[in-house]
């Protein structure tokens, strides 16, 4: 009987559990709130000023040393890169210890060490405590900054500058900059090759000098290790840091727009366009509007997939991966930012669909669900940030530096929660402008006409990697026109008075040869280049190049072309020879001897166009487009508002799988080749531009004459 | 002297292991908990043991676009609600898919880990895949593939790479696949992948944080316990997904005579799924399928693959990879020493030697690629201004050259050994962290969880020796592929 009762007991055990299955059609409810609890870090001063900041934190047997000097941001001046060579050069040896021991020593300590602008981040094993913070200390209190890495820094800085033209987020950002902040404010400022040239080891020594001081910079120390201890280890290596003067800087205004404006930057073949809706917003850490404003954003386009910007532009639309606003806080003057990358097609809706975001959430109170999640949401990062000891570390940092109340992070919670809706719109109202957003986008510039109604004045604004304006065209002077400035250049060339005396001395000329040089000599390199051209009439043409390997000795052609009129051929070093087809020999039978100046306006092959008076390097020049029959290719040439010399071409050509290659021909300091009859004003050097090098000819001799050695042009040199 | 020195450096911090408890629950669901109190959050993650490498031909790039479906919502979470859950509750949630596995997690407050439960454990039961959200996130895929290979400089290494270093396993294809597969994807696809892959025993509940054992383990049966296997969860699902006439049709056999019962059609609308299929499948089987895996061992490369590659750069660079054994091979350690050797911190030979002291290079890296099967062990090396790349590979080559032919000496090994101890001291330093540290070991290693505490003494056995004998046996020349990156206007 018993176990016939046990047995029912059993079973209906056994159906309890399946009945007690869970509901799986609701969101379980939550457990009670745990509450959180921020630790509270260790403060105090030593005697030169410098402020410590201690977190113990024992989970891990890892300790970390952060020095963050606190002067104000520095206007660079012409020499924008002087900041960040300082921090990279920071970590480069001790008076003690070369770059290469110093370098040594960290990594034998298993150690990480990252130094930036403003000091550095260190961390080791706990047990390399004191080890660590002597070499710190060196780091601080004595660096060499050896010349020889500061040279190899800036090369290196220069060199990667190169790659900011196929950085869309960083072209963006250049842009920004300047746009919002003006190219004279710390923010706006731009690093170009000229302003690292500017750069002296002197002038890294001096920025030490004068901004590298204890009694504004903290020390911030995180990790195993007791209270005790790191004080006593902050006085025994930080001690002897000699304090002095915090020097002022000095702003400009902030530039103040009226209307958007749209500044488009060209970046050939993307498939994307990068878009950064922006303004400076004026809004300092800890302000009581911060936190406001940090909920506005949230809802706009936090981080998460249900803010408004990704929720449409991704969730709906999926016109981008991610599309995301942001509003920093700063003590001179913050930014707000909304964007993303998105297909080229979509550039201008993306535009109209972030910029309905933008004035709906300005406009509209946000709804109660949006701001309950979104401080859900934000109550839970806070918790979530915690986990890291290091964040701690930043709480106490920034009360100190930005003379926050004591309690301001142990009650940031409260604050978070007691934000209305009623807030978030005024605080959108008080700090935004939407009318006054700067639009920016990096893209293909085959898209950038459809920008032109986001505008205030319905035009665009071209700039380039670096936030400059492209200068547009001006307009020329009445009287001026192509034949003017042909005419101007064919006489000087000729060093006649007028057009006929030109053609009677053209008449006399047969044949041209001209040698030129260049020397390259880089790491991996020391080779000669010659190259050698011949022409003769009416469009025979021909050219040898050839390298020597100054190491070895050797000399190898790498490369000849030739044209006699009605066949030819071109030869390439490791590809050997080849025909020219009938489309290469089309293109090489117009009239352009001597020059092919003389034949722009009577042949018809030549299309040629005044685009306008273009300022490059401080100086004017007319802009031809020269067009030629039956190819997409063409060239620009600049002549001289001033000489009437012809200085610069720029030769766009389209290879037949559609990638484009700019070949630029810098010309300097003509002078008279030839004799007697046979006169020329050519440049004596110029500087060749291709395929992302650049390389210095010298004209070493031009002959001129009535008739020549006419088999180069049937390819015997 | 010098003895002594190097053995008061050398002795060996303390450290504190992971303690963890694991089991399987009867479905075949592997589960991992570790528990900690510091903060009050709970990292809640499901690792499923599918990556592109289970991937088809002509289907490539479905694992990764499977797991952007996978937040549609299930047949108790609509759509767009995944996220909102999360948000609403405090926490954060997003996935990954690597070529080996996919990896999803929420990270919580702690007392909303039942959320994190009943979330994960919807998205195993009956997570549901339709025609909207298949068509908008498949637009935003492609954007991803966009953003982070097209339009980056040298996004495209990877693809460029991999499909040179293999020739029949799938990992000559990325996770992000191809945009093309995607489109030709078709219905019964969704449903053979999810079926195939997304089952408890493909499957490990990892969870760390501020949790109850007793709590935990309660929920985790509540809500994962109940979810079917085999035979039997493949009739749950369809019974879900499938229109009541469909599903009638594709059991009609199974069910036979009970079709006839007059009760058939109100069951078949009104009953619970558990509870019908239970009524009528009752022998079912629920056991587990056979989850495939492609058995190719893809031996070393037999000679070397060079060419180039146009993109929008500016700076021609180097990329090549060796290929190198799998994770779980006994000289994967040695492969990765070699690796810090030549590339971790400023004294590193890469570094010393051709980016400072010769100035080929702007920067140079090495990096072990590692992978459930064999992997790959990658260089790249950005030209400095002026230096031509074969300048640049001779003084790479010359590097490993010195590998091969010099024993590192024992100050040099030390380092190494304080660079590992240091990097293992401080990773698993997030609960989110340890969470998939704990499924990646149990995944890759055939159930070795333990490894997050024993793994550095197979760094440590690691012998100047072993690290030139790998040097000389996989990073050879007739084992790699070598690209020269060239900006697109040079072609």
């Amino acid at each position: 009987m018993k176990l016939r009762i046990i047995h029912l007991l059993l079973i209906a055990f056994v159906s309890f559990q399946t009945l007690a299955q869970v509901d799986r059609t609701k969101a379980p409810e939550a457990q009670p709130n745990p509450g959180i609890n921020i630790p509270k870090p260790e403060v105090f001063e030593l005697e030169n000023g410098l402020k410590v900041i201690v977190v113990e934190y024992h989970k891990q047997p890892i300790i970390s040393y952060q020095l963050y000097v606190d002067h104000q941001p520095n206007l660079e001046g012409n020499k924008a890169g002087l900041n960040d060579l300082f921090g990279q050069l920071l970590g480069s040896g001790t008076e003690k210890l070369s770059k290469d021991q110093f370098d040594e020593t960290v990594d034998f300590m298993g150690a990480s060490f990252y130094p930036n602008s403003r000091g550095y981040f260190a961390s080791a094993l706990s047990k390399q405590a004191e080890p660590l913070i002597e070499l710190m200390s060196q780091v601080t209190l004595s660096p060499s900054f050896p010349e020889e890495e500061f040279d190899r820094i800036k090369n290196q800085q220069i060199s990667e500058l190169s790659t900011i033209a196929t950085d869309p987020s960083s072209m963006a950002s250049n842009v920004a900059g300047v746009v919002n902040y003006g190219e004279n404010h710390p923010y706006g400022e731009v690093v170009t090759e000229k302003s690292l040239e500017n750069i002296s080891v002197d002038d890294i020594k001096a920025h030490y000098e004068t901004y590298f001081k204890p009694n504004f910079s903290y020390l911030v120390v995180v990790g195993d290790i007791q209270a005790e201890k790191a004080k006593e280890l902050a006085n025994k290596y930080f001690g002897q840091w000699e304090k002095g003067e915090e020097p002022k800087a000095n702003y400009t205004e902030i530039p103040q727009t009226e209307g958007q404006h749209v500044y488009f930057v060209d970046k050939p073949g993307a498939v994307q366009s990068v878009i950064k809706i922006t303004q400076a917003v004026d809004i300092k850490p800890g302000n009581p509007d911060e936190i406001k404003l940090k909920v506005f954003n949230a809802i706009l386009g936090g981080g998460s997939f249900s803010a408004r910007l990704m929720a449409n532009l991704r969730e709906d639309k999926a016109y981008t991966y991610g599309c995301y606003s942001s509003v920093r806080a700063d003590e001179i003057t913050g930014s707000f930012n909304a964007g993303g990358s998105f297909r080229n097609t979509v550039t201008d809706s993306a535009v109209t669909q972030i910029m309905y975001e933008i004035n709906r959430i300005y406009n509209e109170p946000v709804t109660k669900e949006e701001i309950s999640l979104v401080k859900s949401s934000m109550t839970g990062a806070f918790a979530r940030s915690l986990e890291n000891p290091q964040t701690v570390a930043r709480f106490a940092l920034n009360t100190i530096r930005y003379n926050l109340p004591d309690d301001y992070y142990a009650t940031y919670l409260q604050k978070l929660e007691q934000v209305t809706i009623e807030d978030v719109l005024t605080a959108g109202k008080k700090y935004l402008n939407p009318e006054n957003l700067n639009i920016i986008i990096v893209g293909n510039s085959k898209i950038a006409e459809k920008l032109n109604e986001f505008d205030v004045n319905h035009k665009i604004t071209f700039k380039d990697a670096y936030g400059n304006d492209i200068s547009p065209l001006k307009e020329v002077e009445d009287g001026v026109s192509v034949e003017s400035i042909l005419n101007k250049y064919l006489l000087k060339v000729f060093m006649v008075d007028d057009i006929e005396a030109a053609k009677a001395k053209a008449e006399k000329i047969g044949y041209i040869k001209m040698t030129s040089v260049t020397h390259i000599k880089q790491a991996g390199m020391d080779v000669t280049l010659t190259a050698k051209s011949f022409m003769a009439k009416p469009y025979l043409t021909a050219s040898i190049t050839k390298m020597k390997d100054n190491g070895s000795g050797q000399e190898y052609i790498t490369s000849k072309e030739w044209f006699d009129g009605e066949s030819g051929g071109t030869f390439v070093m490791m590809q050997g020879s080849t025909q020219l087809n009938e489309d290469e020999i089309a293109e090489r039978s117009f009239n352009s001897f001597p020059i092919s100046q003389m034949y722009y306006l009577s042949d018809e092959n030549y299309q040629v166009e005044l685009l306008g008076i273009e300022t490059v390097n401080d100086k004017e020049y007319f802009k031809l487009k020269v067009n030629t029959k039956n190819s997409e290719d063409f060239t620009f040439e600049y002549y001289n508002v001033e000489t009437g010399m012809l200085d610069i071409t720029e030769n766009f050509t389209t290879d037949p799988e559609g990638n484009p290659a700019t070949t630029k021909i810098v010309k300097n300091e003509y002078q008279v080749y030839g004799k007697g009859k046979y006169t020329l004003m050519f440049a004596s050097t110029y500087d060749l531009f291709m395929q992302g090098q650049a390389m210095k000819f010298e004209n070493t001799e031009i002959t001129i004459s009535k008739k020549g050695n006419m088999d180069v042009f049937k390819g015997e040199f | 002297m010098g003895a002594l020195v190097l053995s008061s450096v050398a002795k060996a911090q303390e450290m504190n292991p992971i303690e963890f408890t694991e089991y399987d629950l009867e479905n075949g669901l592997h589960v991992i908990l570790h528990e900690d109190h510091s903060t009050p959050i709970v990292a809640v993650t499901l690792m499923y043991h599918v990556g592109s490498k289970n991937e088809n031909v002509g289907r490539t790039g479905f694992a990764h676009f499977f797991e952007h479906l996978m937040f549609e919502g299930t047949q108790n979470i609509d759509r767009h609600q995944y996220d909102k859950y999360v948000e609403g509750a405090g926490g954060t949630l997003n996935a990954n898919t690597s070529q080996d596995r996919t990896f999803y997690y929420e990270l919580l407050p702690s007392n909303q880990l039942k959320l994190g439960l009943w979330l994960e454990s919807e998205r195993l039961l009956h997570a549901k895949v339709e025609n909207i959200g298949i068509e908008t996130q498949r637009e935003v895929v492609k954007e991803e593939k966009r953003q982070r290979m097209d339009n980056q400089p040298y996004g495209s290494w990877m693809a460029e790479i991999f499909k040179r270093a293999y020739k029949v396993h799938p990992y000559k294809w990325v996770p992000i696949g191809s945009m093309a597969d995607l489109d030709a994807a078709q219905e019964e696809d969704y449903i053979n992948f999810y079926r195939t892959f997304y089952v408890p025993h493909n499957a490990t509940l990892s969870i760390a944080g501020d949790i109850d054992m007793k709590l935990a383990k309660e929920w985790i049966n509540a809500y994962f316990a109940s979810i079917p296997n085999g035979d039997k969860l493949d009739i749950y699902r369809d019974k879900e997904f499938l229109a009541p006439s469909d599903f009638t049709a594709k059991y009609e056999k199974q069910l036979g005579s009970q079709l006839k019962k007059k009760s058939f059609s109100t069951d078949l609308n009104e009953m619970t799924t558990d509870d019908f299929v239970n009524k009528y499948f009752p022998k079912v089987s629920t056991k587990p399928h056979v989850v495939p895996r492609p058995q190719i061992e893809e031996s070393l490369l037999n000679h070397e693959i060079r060419d180039t590659v146009y993109d929008n750069i500016q700076l021609p660079a180097i990329i090549m990879a060796y290929r190198t054994p799998e994770l779980n091979h006994k000289d994967h350690y040695a492969v990765e020493m070699l690796n810090m050797l030549l590339s971790q911190g400023n004294s590193s030979r890469f570094n010393k030697n051709v980016v400072e002291k010769k100035q080929k290079a702007l920067a140079a890296f090495a990096f072990p690629f590692p992978l459930e099967d064999q992997g790959i062990s990658v260089t790249f090396a950005l030209a400095n201004m002026g230096v031509t790349l074969d300048t640049l590979e001779m003084a790479l080559n010359t590097e490993i050259k010195r590998v091969q032919n010099e024993l590192i000496t024992d100050k040099e090994l030390q380092k190494l050994q304080n660079q590992i101890e240091k990097d293992f001291v401080s990773s698993n330093s997030t609960m989110a962290g340890i969470a998939e540290q704990l499924a990646q070991y149990y995944t890759y290693y055939q159930g070795n969880t333990n490894l997050i505490n024993e793994e550095i003494k197979k760094y440590m056995s690691v012998t100047a020796e072993d690290i030139k004998r790998v040097a000389n046996q996989y990073f050879i020349e007739s084992n790699r592929v070598i690209l020269y990156y060239l900006p697109k206007d040079k072609k």
